[in-house]
């Protein structure tokens, strides 16, 4: 008996490309632990980014800052009060 | 499995690891086929049921907790839930033959002696298909699934010993559906190899 049942049940192959299309659907997206890895470099740039645009935001505002200094001063400097001319005293 | 291990993929998976699933998928997709293609007989239901226990797996595989119960008995118990769900559809109860030339050319027989051969198997099977549903479980996970008493209880969440009773039960029973076939399909040299194996 156990022969005929050996006989009889042999193992069947699924369908190669039924296989495949399940396991696209299954599958096909990303693995979490490679959209994590993903996110994490996004996250390493984006803080990168964050601190490099910073820096520039600080050194801009600072070079500003500066240059309106420094150009107030220019400016300043270069401003010459005009003198009143000298009224001439009437000659007596 | 050679990409690494199945409780590491298991572990993988279970915290939602789509890649994981895919080497658990690898390992299992073409067993729990054949499952379900013997338990339904034919390859359109089988492709749809193993899809089906796929997804579902998927999607409740990160409130799987080991519990000392191997992945495959899981799959397997979530297999018979579904092909028990799609026997209990009344539509689908008419018996349907095993339709395939999958299992037409096992080798290379003349083709009148695996007509014959595939007349038997056939017969065979049709009175396999009339046991009860648990003994066809059995029946499958022994002769297909190739395996022991003690993983087939785990499955079936029974006793090795228990297993060990139904199964010879089961010979017992289909041996005498056999003997007792009154519709003529079973070949008579059969009957009589049968009768030699007593």
């Amino acid at each position: 008996m156990e022969l005929m049942l050996e006989s009889i049940f042999t193992p069947v192959d699924p369908r190669p490309a039924f296989l495949e299309d399940l396991r696209q659907n299954l599958v096909g997206m990303p693995g979490t632990l490679a959209a994590a890895g993903r996110s994490t470099l996004q996250l390493i740039l984006m803080i990168i980014g964050g601190i490099v645009g910073l820096l520039l935001f600080i050194f801009g505002g600072f070079r500003a800052v500066l240059a309106l200094i420094t150009g107030i001063k220019g400016v300043g400097g270069k401003v010459k009060t005009r003198r009143q001319p000298k009224k001439k005293a009437p000659s007596a | 499995m050679s990409e690494f291990p199945e409780d590491k993929a298991l572990a993988l998976a279970s915290q939602g690891d789509r890649e994981a699933f895919g080497v658990l998928y690898d390992e299992y997709a073409d067993r729990i086929y054949n499952y379900i293609y013997y338990r339904t007989g034919n390859t359109l239901d089988a492709e749809d049921l193993t899809a089906r226990v796929f997804y579902r797996a998927m999607r409740h595989i990160t409130n799987y907790t080991d519990r000392g119960l191997p992945f495959s008995a899981w799959l397997y118990r979530i297999a018979h839930n579904l092909v028990a769900n799609w026997h209990r559809d009344s539509s689908r109860r008419k018996e349907v033959a095993l339709d395939d030339g999958y299992r037409a050319n096992k080798g290379d027989e003349h083709p009148e002696v695996a007509l014959m051969q595939s007349e038997d198997e056939n017969a065979l099977l049709r009175l396999i298909r009339n046991l009860p549903e648990e003994r066809q479980q059995l029946l499958i996970l022994k002769f297909v699934e190739h395996m022991s008493n003690a993983e087939i209880g785990e499955i079936m969440d029974r006793t090795e010993g228990a297993i060990k009773s139904l199964y010879h039960r089961t010979l017992l029973s289909l041996r005498d559906e056999i003997r007792n076939d009154q519709t003529g399909q079973f070949p008579q040299d059969a009957l009589e190899a049968l009768d030699a194996l007593k």
